[in-house]
């Protein structure tokens, strides 16, 4: 990995931020999925 | 999946704290509020590794008055940081409109931390995106060895985002 700072363009930046949204989503998505359930079912089974 | 060691985590942790397959963590609350934490590895946002922390809390139900919720929180957090370093983002999900909320509860709860002076937080609050609020902060140790790039990043991120993004 580049340790050095290097600025990066608005386009570099957008592209991020709106991949970061996405996988905020998946992953909000299956946290909510998750939690419908009763949690500790695995761990009592 | 982050490496946790559950039984050192719910010795510290006043509720019960299961972790799932994927690396996931659930928990309950003694009122009935069932709340979901993630860690995902990110390396784009930040241009450097960083760990999103996801909360979710199902029931969408506010609890600022419960310490148990805090501590448990506190603790997972600090098992986090025991068993993995690194940095940790936080962005608040903007879906309920609560996020502003959430932000400044999760930022109090983590001033009053007892180890707190040993972590450096930035902040980004009350940046707009599509007339959406946004939120986030970053966690890092202040003896992270590269804690300067990190903070250098993490402050670009935030200028990025303080324009309105199109």
């Amino acid at each position: 990995m580049d340790k050095r700072f290097t600025p990066r363009s608005n386009e570099e930046m957008l592209a991020a931020v709106r991949a970061f949204q996405a996988r905020q989503k998946v992953m909000y998505d299956r946290l909510d999925t998750k939690l419908g359930k009763e949690i500790y079912q695995e761990e009592m089974a | 999946m982050i490496a946790l060691d559950i039984s050192l985590l719910n010795l510290k942790s006043p509720y019960y704290v299961v972790q799932d397959a994927d690396g996931d963590l659930l928990f309950e609350t003694d009122y009935g509020v069932k709340y979901g934490i993630s860690f995902e590895l990110n390396e784009g946002m930040m241009n450097y590794p960083a760990y999103e922390f996801g909360i979710l809390n199902k029931n969408g139900q506010p609890s600022p008055n419960d310490r148990k919720l805090r501590d448990t929180i506190l603790a997972i957090i600090e098992e986090f940081f025991r068993a993995n370093g690194g940095v940790l983002l936080y962005i608040c999900a903007t879906g309920d409109g609560m996020q502003k909320y959430r932000f400044h509860l999760f930022l109090r709860w983590f001033n009053t931390y007892e180890h707190r002076d040993l972590y450096e937080i930035r902040t980004v609050e009350d940046v707009m995106d599509d007339k959406t609020p946004n939120y986030g902060a970053i966690i890092v140790e202040k003896t992270h060895p590269d804690l300067e790039l990190i903070l250098a990043r993490f402050d670009e991120l935030a200028a990025f985002l303080k324009k309105p993004i199109v």
